[in-house]
């Protein structure tokens, strides 16, 4: 692990810094909307200033972390060993539709999926082979959670990540898995994953983000994921980040949601340093549906700072979010969620809620939900709570014989199984329970 | 040595004291049961056997077969042999009663070793057959969403499944309907063992239709101040609890 300490505003030199310059891409074969969108984009991530402490979007955070980003330089492309060892290490849920795997942004191993129409392809081949796909569906909303600069950034020097695209009426039978494997100290990835479900069809996507040494790797990832829900269709993301504790990361996700699409977003939580995700959902048309599930289990020194946006922009449409937090050590959370609903939004069904599960006394969760109501006929309900493990259901346990120590870990996954019973489908249940049970058995160790 | 011996056991709760000086043995073999009025001490009895950190031991001990039971924790009690069923068994949200059971089972074995899941589900399907308990039940939430009858269910199957020396029951018996206390009191009896001792509080006489005592004693303001056959809760049953508040009454004047 490296910890180069940055002093506030100081930019270090050096080739190949993420802030600096950008790497060099074979852009020949490209379309031209989207190498002049890079440049414009360098242009303004240049110009756009770095968050302030007064932003509203920003409150609570602690901002020296985004000056620590300075340092990381984007990351080389891994050995031809390490990349087979990693091809290998990709294979968590038995039955899938289709995998891919990526280790620092590039796309090392396809498995395609069988059913007609599916493109699965690595975001750089899509450039090239469905253009004009991407650009009907490419990055379409400004980044409005207070991550555009990043945003920018992210689309001036993307060049990795993946692009599904599932025709009208045609339904994954399994999940798809995708593997983002990071590896270097100081290293950053820009992964985008653009996922389109064509009316009436359906997908469920399991989206890795590990480090290949937990011991030694430390990393930066600042992706994007755009969700495509049309018209009946749905569409679930299941993201889990189980990087090293000296990683970090930012994670800006849109979802836009057609007339009764079905949009499910989960992320899950349980590495890195430093947390940033920005999380939207548009619902576009009448009878539209967004989920937004979260899960965090921090410990040490970690942040998590999660900014979330449900907006109704059509009646009749619906919404839910669930985030919990089991907290541990000196970790810290913040969750600021707005159900916004306009004008013409009328019946919609909105609700949001964020609870928190202190395992320390020294843990701090913050928590801001919001409300901005313009239309009648609105169901709305937000709320957070904050709670340690009731002293009852410890008693409870151990009484049977469970020791102390067993019985929190118990509680704490009890505590998580709301969201994890949300995906619905049990081998992949069962992946992310046992990634999340990891994290707390290590919170023991 | 080989009962549960409770010897003039006095309790506190935020400075109150419920237990008085309370004394009962309870050998192997046997099946005791403590009746008596609300506010007399019975579950504060039941709370402070399994250890509960509210209530404050201020004199007295209590030994299982020679261990002091007062010197272990909460889990090592329940590891030692000792069982409560919880007259209010609780909720543990997202914790599956199979999850439960078997990391109750884990719990006694020995470091390093692993339970044996095929033979435990086996074992697990069994029990909850004997006490009509529904397959999907195993998936469910410990005590989530369970009604009366079926949290008293629940605390009996865990009884049969873990096995202990001593089992206290809390008030198994309120809030059930005729058809749910018969299949409790089969629990019950099906786990009459010469290597056992169980130790019934109950508020009223008609669990005893089912399972049949060696002892009485009728508990009131934290001591037990009437010992007797099944006769006793029988004459309980037919003058209420008055009669022997009444009995108290008078050599206290």
């Amino acid at each position: 692990m490296s910890e180069a300490v940055l002093e506030r505003g100081e930019t270090l030199a050096g080739e190949g810094l993420i802030f600096n310059e950008r790497p060099n891409l074979d852009r020949a074969d490209w379309p031209e909307w989207f190498v002049s969108g890079q440049d414009r984009a360098w242009e303004e991530f240049q110009k756009t200033p770095m968050p302030k402490r007064t932003a509203e979007m920003w409150r609570f955070a602690h901002l020296k972390k985004l000056d620590d980003l300075k340092r990381y330089r984007h990351a080389p492309e891994v050995g031809a060993d390490l990349a087979n060892q990693l091809a290998g290490r990709s294979r968590r849920l038995e039955e899938v539709s289709g995998r891919m795997v990526c280790a620092n942004g590039r796309t090392i191993s396809l498995d395609a999926p069988e059913e007609s129409g599916v493109l699965f392809l690595s975001m750089q081949e899509a450039l090239i082979t469905h253009p004009d796909l991407v650009e009907k569906y490419f990055m379409l909303r400004k980044a409005e959670l207070g991550g555009h600069k990043f945003a920018a950034l992210h689309r001036a020097v993307m060049a990795g990540g993946v692009f599904l695209y599932v025709p009208e009426g045609v339904e994954l039978k399994r999940p798809l898995e995708i593997y983002h494997w990071l590896s270097g100290t100081d290293v950053a990835v820009f992964p985008h994953l653009l996922l389109i479900a064509q009316p009436n069809s359906k997908a469920t996507v399991a989206s890795y983000h590990l480090c290949a040494d937990d011991d030694k790797d430390a990393g930066l990832s600042i992706g994007m994921t755009d969700l495509i829900v049309g018209e009946g269709a749905d569409l679930s993301l299941v993201s889990c980040q189980a990087r090293s504790a000296a990683s970090r990361m930012i994670q800006l996700s849109a979802a836009s949601v057609y007339r009764d699409g079905n949009a499910r977003n989960f992320m899950f939580n349980l590495g890195s340093s430093w947390v940033r995700n920005e999380i939207v959902s548009y619902l576009l048309e009448q009878g539209a549906n967004s989920e937004m599930y979260s899960v965090c289990v921090s410990d040490g020194e970690q942040q998590v700072d999660q900014r979330t946006l449900q907006h109704h922009e059509a009646p009749n449409t619906t919404s839910d979010l669930l985030f919990k937090n089991a907290l541990y050590d000196r970790s810290r959370t913040i969750f600021a969620g707005l159900i916004k609903v306009d004008d013409e939004a009328h019946g919609t069904d909105a609700y949001q809620k964020c609870r928190n599960l202190l395992g320390s006394d020294e843990a701090e969760a913050n928590s801001m939900p919001g409300l901005e109501i313009n239309a009648d006929g609105v169901k709305c309900s937000h709320g957070a709570t904050t709670s340690q493990v009731e002293e009852e259901e410890l008693f409870y346990l151990e009484s049977r014989g469970i020791a102390p120590e067993t019985a929190r870990q118990m509680i704490a996954l009890g505590f998580t199984r709301e969201v994890i019973s949300r995906i619905r489908d049990t081998a992949l249940e069962e992946i992310v329970s046992g990634m999340v049970e990891e994290k707390f058995e290590a919170l023991g160790a | 040595m080989s009962a549960l011996s409770i010897n003039d056991l006095h309790v506190a709760i935020d400075g109150m004291e419920i237990l008085k000086g309370f004394s009962l043995e309870v050998p192997k073999g046997e099946v005791h049961v403590i009746m008596g009025p609300n506010g007399s001490g019975k579950s504060t009895l039941a709370k402070v056997l399994a250890g509960h950190e509210d209530y404050e031991v201020t004199q007295g001990t209590v030994e299982m077969d020679g261990v002091n039971l007062l010197d272990l924790e909460v889990d090592e009690r329940g590891r030692e042999g000792l069982f409560l069923a919880f007259q209010y068994p609780t909720e543990i949200p997202g914790v599956s009663n199979a999850n439960f059971l078997r990391a109750a089972l884990q719990a006694r074995l020995p470091e390093g070793e692993d339970i044996d899941a095929v033979a435990f589900y086996k074992n697990l399907y069994e029990k909850m057959d004997a006490l009509e308990i529904d397959r999907s039940f195993t998936g469910r939430s410990v005590n989530e969403g369970f009604s009366g009858g079926e949290k008293k269910r629940n605390e009996i199957l865990q009884m049969i499944m873990l096995e202990p020396t001593y089992a206290v029951l809390d008030e198994t018996d309120s809030g059930l309907d005729i058809d749910a206390l018969q299949i409790v009191a089969k629990g019950v009896n099906t786990m009459r063992s010469p290597a056992r001792g169980i130790l019934l509080i109950t508020h009223y006489q008609r669990l005893l239709n089912y399972i049949e005592p060696d002892y009485v004693h009728v508990m009131f303001d934290g001591r037990i101040i009437r010992t007797g056959g099944k006769e006793l809760a029988l004459e309980l049953e037919k003058k209420g609890y008055d009669w022997i508040k009444e009995k108290v009454a008078v050599p206290a004047g």
